[in-house]
């Protein structure tokens, strides 16, 4: 049997690294769509299934009957705050100044729902409640989820 | 449903131009456990010296060192340093990096090569670079030694060894000869 003790090699224990794994990705039909009219107009569109089934933001095909969607709707920048949550940390794990408030803001008789950052008062905040997107002035904006700057109290 | 009705096209490099993307540099960070055998080759590296595991049922002395025989399929035995010169066993002439990306014009090529290290059972050897050396050169069986870093640069790692360049003979005339002979 293998018997021989620990070596004590504890400096050359373990090889640390990273990955390099960058990529580009296109956003696609609806997903270029969505975001061009965020852009250019500053407001939410959905898209819209033959069957009735809506989709927030804009997707192609209808997760219910797998049919296409062919119809953009507009719907605006009001939403309702579906759940939220307060971040001490950011995904690298560095320590925010001050904690972020995320929340799920879904819309009227649309499926899916945008994930962004609240500025709302953290006595105010309450499941359900109305809430308004603000967007960065046009001229800054990408086409990108980053044109929403963040969600407040409507 | 058949594929080729499937709605599906590529994006041409206008659409591509056109269209909205979004790009992010992951970061992914790992620390690999070494293990006995590894961690004690490496903690090695360090200090400038190559050590191999020996089995004594099959009298191998292996490296990379590992704590399984697996031919005898039994644990190996002990430690055993070896030299770090060798001699090239195969190689390669790369003239892309790691991620296909081309070298560019007039950089010298990357040459990985596995070396046979002396003092090591026959066949046993080490992946490394080739360096110090003209592709055309390089011969199978050709003799090489190890450039290592300077040693307050080490980290353990087998980038300690830069490359391995070869032995060049004090009597040229005289290895010509041999050479030819082989």
């Amino acid at each position: 049997m293998y018997k021989e003790k620990l070596e004590k090699n504890i400096e050359c224990g373990s090889f640390p690294g990273q990955i390099p794994v960058n990529y580009v990705y296109t956003l696609g039909i609806a997903g270029d769509e969505f975001f061009r009219t965020i852009r250019d107009k500053g407001y939410f569109i959905a898209s819209k299934c033959s069957c009735g089934k809506k989709y927030i933001p804009a997707q192609m095909y209808c997760d219910e009957c797998f049919g296409e969607c062919k119809e953009y709707v507009k719907v605006g920048t009001e939403g309702e705050l579906y759940s939220y949550t307060e971040c001490y940390y950011d995904y690298r794990g560095n320590k925010y100044d001050e904690p972020h408030l995320l929340g799920l803001v879904k819309f009227r008789d649309c499926e899916g729902g945008i994930i962004h950052r609240l500025k709302i008062n953290k006595d105010e905040i309450r499941i359900g409640m109305k809430v308004e997107a603000v967007f960065k002035p046009q001229k800054q904006r990408t086409g990108s989820v980053e044109d929403i700057l963040y969600f407040k109290k409507k | 449903m058949k594929i080729d009705k499937v709605p599906v096209k590529g994006l041409s490099s206008k659409e591509y131009e056109k269209a909205l993307k979004i790009s992010w540099d992951p970061v992914l960070k790992y620390n690999w456990d070494n293990g006995k055998a590894i961690g004690r080759y490496l903690h090695e590296l360090k200090k400038g010296r190559i050590i191999a595991r020996v089995c004594d049922k099959c009298n191998r002395i292996m490296i990379p060192p590992r704590m399984f025989c697996e031919y005898c399929f039994r644990p190996t035995d002990r430690w055993q340093y070896v030299k770090d010169t060798g001699k090239v066993n195969t190689f390669a002439v790369s003239r892309v990096y790691w991620n296909a990306q081309r070298i560019p014009q007039g950089e010298p090529p990357i040459i990985p090569a596995v070396i046979e290290i002396d003092g090591a059972s026959e066949g046993m050897g080490l992946l490394h670079l080739l360096g110090n050396v003209e592709p055309e050169d390089i011969k199978i069986g050709m003799k090489v030694r190890a450039v290592w870093k300077p040693e307050n640069e080490r980290t353990g790692s087998i980038t300690d060894i830069l490359y391995f360049e070869p032995v060049r003979e004090k009597n040229p005339p005289k290895a010509k000869p041999a050479a030819k002979r082989r």
